[in-house]
């Protein structure tokens, strides 16, 4: 075994949260209203039977198949070949999500907060500090990730209250102006984020208590539904038809709070959540990375590739995009449905699910044949 | 081994210590407490900026033109351009500290800029991540450089006056964030409240003085068409139910005097209907008034007074919300009423085809007013 | 200012190597093989980038490859 750390399958759900939800609430808004416009709250429901579906299938994989991971599992699946062209594909996939999500970070930190700090002293400390995370082990990020946890809802549930003042109901109204396919086509998008869901499959091999890690691990993709139709029903009741003039509409909306005139200018409440979200997002997809990428190379220990590894994704993620307008065109595709994560988070562990149900059925009846 | 330690310690000590890059001391910065937008007659714009100085440090030190009267530290300096980043540029030269937008808090534009269009100038204050979408935002009837050099006798400078001035919510308190919702809505209509400089007492200097707001512009698409007094305003107030204070004096016919009341609770609510093609709207407004000034010799106490007083308030508001829709239905042709609004809510599947050319159907819509006054005390006593 | 880019970030190659390179276990020629090779490979990728800022990033190359098979999807559908 290649990791000696376990986690519970309380930690992972909140591992998932943090990975799911860290840049979620910033650009969900804005990204879901070109669509959905007043009715972006209704989106995550759309969008939540696919989180749920990914977290089945890896689920599923994982009974078949209990101390292995995708990349190992792909091999007995698909026969050596094969599967680690697939394990391949796989890790290729998940290089480029880490790098963009490193991007996404460095990017917003320059252009909201430190314009004149060269991008890769942001990024380059960003991966320094998570590459220390990933070589404690999965038992240190699941920890951390349960730490930042009751942080991250306080100062959650105190940006909300103090928009409260701020917000007015017309401005939701009215309710599926043009029926239901606007919020439908809005949470195209989302399948981005629930799709990444599917990257459970590195963790269910370390748990403790494997029977709960199906409950676990739907349980945080309702928790994070519920978060981000908060979130978007605040900013819509906060902003209305100005949101997508925002780039990250709950930033401004925090700029905006202005209590008694002296509780203001809170951004910097919504940046360390965002901070200790994105901290453990980054760690969550660098841990899977390393562990793929030594697994894939049937080596007995991940310690050694952290740092190359981690120079590889911030290398990556430094020139992922090089201008916004690159970013957005990214987007675009993103929101038509077409999306790195839904490859690796649904369509692969779909394909290989279905493989290894034929091929257990064939063996099977060759038994049945058999015992006949 | 120690020495692999040694320099990989630091290593990272040189990746720590390259923080502080966009470290700001605030001895270093200029904070703005406010904007002032003008056109030049060669068709530039003139950005002046109300600079705060803290006291002690006499505000006096760079150039600017340092005002000093009475409490008051503020540096005034402009710079021009062919837009509002180039003028901050040319600003930028005459400064010689960096300017900190964050607590700019007023912005005003002159009623030229305001002509041919405010959006695209306003865009450079969305963009940048520092000004405030709070910040209160007004159009000047002269000149904008003049109205920051005003010297208030009481407060610290011109733009805290006016932020004031908005505050108390007696006319239109238009925010950034207000006006891009505004610029951004079905009708495309907006209104800002409008300032002009009140004449100086007599034996003051003329610059102390402040300015105020005495009425309102409305845009289209940006672009101011007009104006309209403070009497209409507060009846744009009431349909947009944002009436927070106005006083209503009525002179009942049979009484001999007038009666004034101050408002205490005022709610409109718009109930639109669709009558085939013909849109109605019904102004349902519901008001609680104190009585604050009595010159008749009624008795207000008097149960049939007190009816007939009623009455009359209703007739007193609902005459000014007919004058102000006389004005901005027919003669502007302006929907800064929120009608647009309320019907694409109330009925969104029709509001498709209306939205074509509400621009047409916006006059003809049909207003049927439901006023319901009440008032509700008469003062703690009465003149014997 | 290139030459300085690269220089650093050979630097900071070395520093990973004389970090790492040790605590690996002389037996196992493997890991060692694996870790140099990713390092290199990082390595190269920012030599690349330092040299020709404007060259692709795999982030563009997987959407370029996924609007290649939507084409396709669609060009199948239709």
């Amino acid at each position: 075994m290649i990791e000696k750390g376990k986690i519970s399958a309380l930690q992972m759900g909140i591992l998932m949260y943090h990975a799911i939800i860290a840049t979620g609430i910033l650009f969900i808004p804005s990204t879901v209203y070109e669509a959905a416009k007043q009715d972006i709250w209704i989106s995550p429901i759309w969008a939540c039977p696919l989180g749920l579906l990914s977290v089945y299938i890896a689920y599923k994989l994982h009974t078949l198949y209990p101390n292995n991971t995708i990349i190992q599992y792909s091999e007995h699946i698909l026969g050596t070949l094969l599967g680690k062209l697939l394990g391949f594909v796989l890790l290729l996939l998940l290089y480029t999500s880490a790098s963009v999500m490193i991007w996404q970070y460095g990017e917003f930190v320059v252009s909201e907060f430190l314009p004149h700090t060269p991008k890769f002293v942001i990024i380059g400390m960003m991966v320094l500090l998570c590459a220390f995370a990933v070589h404690g082990g999965l038992e240190v990020i699941g920890r951390l990730a349960e730490m930042v946890v009751p942080i991250f809802f306080l100062l959650f549930f105190i940006i909300i209250i103090l928009l409260l003042p701020d917000i007015e109901i017309k401005r939701m109204l009215p309710v599926m102006e043009n029926g239901m396919m606007p919020s439908i086509k809005g949470s195209v998008t989302l399948y981005t984020w629930f799709a990444q869901f599917g990257i459970i499959y590195f963790f269910l091999p370390f748990l403790t208590n494997r029977e709960k890690g199906m409950k676990s691990g739907m349980f945080s993709v309702l928790i994070v539904t519920f978060t981000l139709m908060l979130t978007n029903i605040i900013i819509i009741l906060v902003f209305g038809n100005v949101t997508e003039n925002f780039n990250a509409p709950l930033m401004s909306a925090t700029r905006y709070i202005s209590i008694a005139e002296f509780l203001s200018h809170l951004e910097a409440l919504v940046m360390a959540i965002w901070l200790a979200g994105t901290f453990i997002k980054i760690c969550v997809f660098y841990y899977a990375v390393v562990l793929g990428t030594a697994q894939w190379l049937n080596l007995s220990n991940y310690h050694s590739l952290v740092l190359p590894v981690g120079l590889l994704i911030g290398v990556f993620g430094m020139q992922a995009f090089l201008n916004s307008a690159e970013a957005a065109e990214h987007f675009r595709i993103v929101s038509q449905g077409f999306m790195d994560t839904l490859v690796y988070g649904v369509i692969i562990p779909m394909f290989l699910f279905f493989v290894a149900y034929i091929r257990k059925l064939r063996i099977f009846k060759q038994k049945g044949r058999r015992e006949r | 081994m120690r020495c692999t330690k040694v320099i990989y310690f630091i290593g990272i000590i040189f990746f720590l210590l390259t923080g502080c890059w966009d470290r700001k001391e605030t001895n270093d910065l200029w904070v703005v407490t406010g904007v002032g937008l003008d056109q030049t007659k060669g068709g530039e714009v003139e950005v002046t900026v109300e600079i705060h100085s803290p006291s002690g440090n006499e505000g006096d030190g760079a150039g600017g033109e340092g005002n000093q009267a009475g409490g008051n530290k503020t540096i005034l300096q402009t710079g021009k351009g062919v837009s509002i980043p180039k003028a901050i540029e040319d600003l930028d030269t005459k400064l010689p500290r960096e300017i900190l937008w964050s607590h700019t808090e007023a912005i005003v534009i002159n009623k030229e800029l305001a002509e041919t269009g405010i959006r695209e100038e306003l865009d450079f204050f969305i963009r940048h991540p520092e000004p405030r979408l709070r910040s209160y935002v007004f159009i000047s009837e002269g000149n904008a450089k003049d109205i920051m050099a005003l010297l208030p006798p009481l407060e610290r400078s011109s733009s805290e006056v006016l932020i004031e001035l908005a505050k108390s919510e007696i006319l239109m308190k238009v925010t950034l964030f207000d006006l891009m919702e505004m610029l951004k809505g079905e009708s495309g209509a907006s209104i800002l409240p409008m300032i002009d400089i009140l004449p100086p007492e007599e034996g003051k200097q003329p610059l102390e003085t402040i300015a105020y707001i005495n009425r309102s512009a409305i845009l289209e698409h940006g672009r101011m068409i007009g104006t309209i007094t403070d009497r209409l305003t507060r009846g744009v107030l009431w349909f947009r139910n944002e009436i927070k204070e106005s006083t209503v004096t009525v002179k009942p016919e049979e009484a001999d005097g007038l009666i004034s009341m101050k408002l205490i609770k005022g709610r409109t609510e718009l109930i639109p209907k669709i009558d085939g093609n013909q849109l109605k709207m019904t102004v349902k407004v519901e008001t609680i008034d104190d009585v604050i000034q009595n010159k008749t010799n009624w008795d207000l106490k008097n149960m049939e007074k007190h009816k007939m007083l009623e009455k009359e308030l209703a007739q007193k508001i609902e005459m000014r919300l007919t004058d102000t829709l006389e004005m901005v239905q027919k003669e502007m042709e302006v929907d800064i009423i929120d009608f647009g609004e309320t019907f694409r809510q109330k009925h969104p599947d029709k509001w498709k085809s209306i939205k074509r050319d509400w621009k047409e159907r916006f006059p003809s819509v049909e207003v049927t007013f439901e006023i319901k006054a009440s008032v509700l005390r008469t003062g703690q006593g009465s003149i014997p | 200012m290139k030459g300085i880019y690269i220089l650093s970030i050979t630097a900071v190659v070395l520093l990973i190597f004389i970090y790492q390179w040790p605590k690996i276990e002389s037996t196992k020629v493997k890991e060692k093989v694996a870790f140099a090779t990713i390092t290199i490979i990082g390595w190269v990728a920012s030599i690349i980038y330092i040299v020709f800022p404007y060259s692709t990033s795999p982030a563009k190359i997987v959407d370029f490859i996924l609007i290649k098979l939507k084409n396709i999807i669609l060009a199948l559908f239709s």
